[in-house]
């Protein structure tokens, strides 16, 4: 269990527990102003001139401020809005759940708005979902969504539906709260160089704003035929050929547990196991 | 924890110094062409909050998020629609970078 299991969980995983599904919003405007004041000057103050500062910083390996920085990072992110991978498997039972508490929303996806880039450039693309009670805020406050971004409420088939298919268009799926921590409010599907959170946490090792998930995956060397079709499929570099064996080698340290490995793999030498029963894996989020 | 084992050593590396004109920027929002061109997505764009103000301004900036992974194509230059004054300027100024070595006792 990662800590926000063990605090916000109710004994179940926190992306899977009702009670983080239905949020007060009572002290909505409440929220929103906290949230403008805060998160909004964290953002502004992080993604602007300060990033490149930070990117310089790594690349002079000076132990102490890298730390420093990193302290920075990850309280601003971890306490306002930050996620976890999950497996399409997990992402379909979400929706059920989500289902009765609040429903789905279809929206343009952020990321790839700031970064213009990706298969999916554009705001007729709406794949990232909104889901939860916190879908409410998206019908009452549309001052918050940009003026292209088309909002479109759907069923839980068709929400499965979707992220079906885009789970076979190699995207993975990480569920994230907004505001604090483990509100569910969104689910989405990242690809590496677009998405924001798997660059800095691949990139710079920011771990407050992308937790592993609670799988890794398991290779087996006697059925891969070495079609390379995984290594394609991984966005977390955990993956590569191995040129003397002629078949794929894969780094359990590195694995986030999307299970996309394994839904590509056409011999099924690839199968998921629970990060709880590995010991060495089992502290790493 | 003991650094023994370890030596930091400086190199000179050229590194990438990407800067934005905004007095000839278009903005990020409606033209991005130079977002759109870089392959390791280097850039980003961002909405910044004036000085002495609590609110996000509305233009958005664009920024060099991760100069490391700069490749130094100049797609950027290229794609920038300004003829003369281009917008985004890239020097590749040479960098003290120190280098971590690690050598057996």
């Amino acid at each position: 269990m990662c800590e926000w299991c063990t605090e916000h969980g109710k004994g179940k995983k926190w992306y899977l527990a009702t009670e983080n599904y239905v949020r007060k919003f009572d002290d909505m405007e409440d929220w929103l102003k906290e949230w403008n004041s805060n998160y909004r000057q964290v953002q502004a103050k992080l993604w602007g001139p300060v990033s490149a500062e930070m990117d310089l910083l790594k690349n002079r390996l000076s132990p102490r401020l890298e730390k420093l920085a990193d302290n920075d990072w990850e309280e601003g992110f971890s306490r306002y809005h930050s996620g976890q991978t999950v497996t399409l498997a997990e992402a379909k039972e979400m929706c059920d759940v989500a289902d009765e508490n609040g429903g789905f929303v279809k929206l343009a996806c952020t990321c790839r708005k700031y970064k213009r880039g990706g298969k999916y450039v554009g705001p007729e693309n709406t794949f990232c979902m909104g889901i939860s009670a916190y879908t409410s805020m998206y019908h009452e406050h549309p001052e918050r969504i940009w003026k292209e971004h088309k909002i479109e409420t759907v069923s839980a088939e068709q929400a499965k539906e979707h992220l079906e298919k885009l789970s076979d268009e190699g995207l993975c799926h990480n569920a994230s709260y907004v505001g604090s921590p483990a509100y569910m409010s969104k689910l989405c599907s990242c690809e590496y160089p677009v998405c924001v959170w798997l660059q800095w946490r691949l990139d710079w090792g920011i771990t407050g704003i992308l937790k592993k998930g609670h799988y890794v995956a398991e290779l087996d060397m006697d059925t891969c035929t070495g079609c390379g079709k995984c290594v394609e499929a991984c966005h977390f570099k955990a993956i590569n050929m191995a040129p003397t064996y002629g078949k794929a080698i894969l780094k359990q340290q590195e694995c986030f547990g999307c299970a996309q490995c394994m839904r590509v793999c056409p011999v099924e030498a690839i199968k998921m196991l629970e990060r709880e029963k590995i010991p060495a894996l089992k502290e790493e989020w | 924890m003991s650094f023994n084992h370890m030596e930091v050593k400086t190199i000179t590396k050229d590194f990438p110094n990407i800067k934005f004109n905004m007095d000839t920027c278009l903005g990020a929002l409606d033209c991005g062409k130079c977002l759109q061109a870089c392959a390791p997505h280097v850039l980003r764009c961002y909405t910044p909050i004036p000085e002495g103000k609590t609110t996000v301004s509305k233009e958005w900036i664009p920024v060099a998020t991760f100069p490391s992974l700069c490749t130094g194509c100049l797609k950027c230059v290229e794609v920038c629609p300004k003829k003369e004054g281009k917008a985004i300027t890239v020097d590749f100024v040479p960098t003290r970078l120190p280098k971590k070595i690690f050598r057996r006792k």
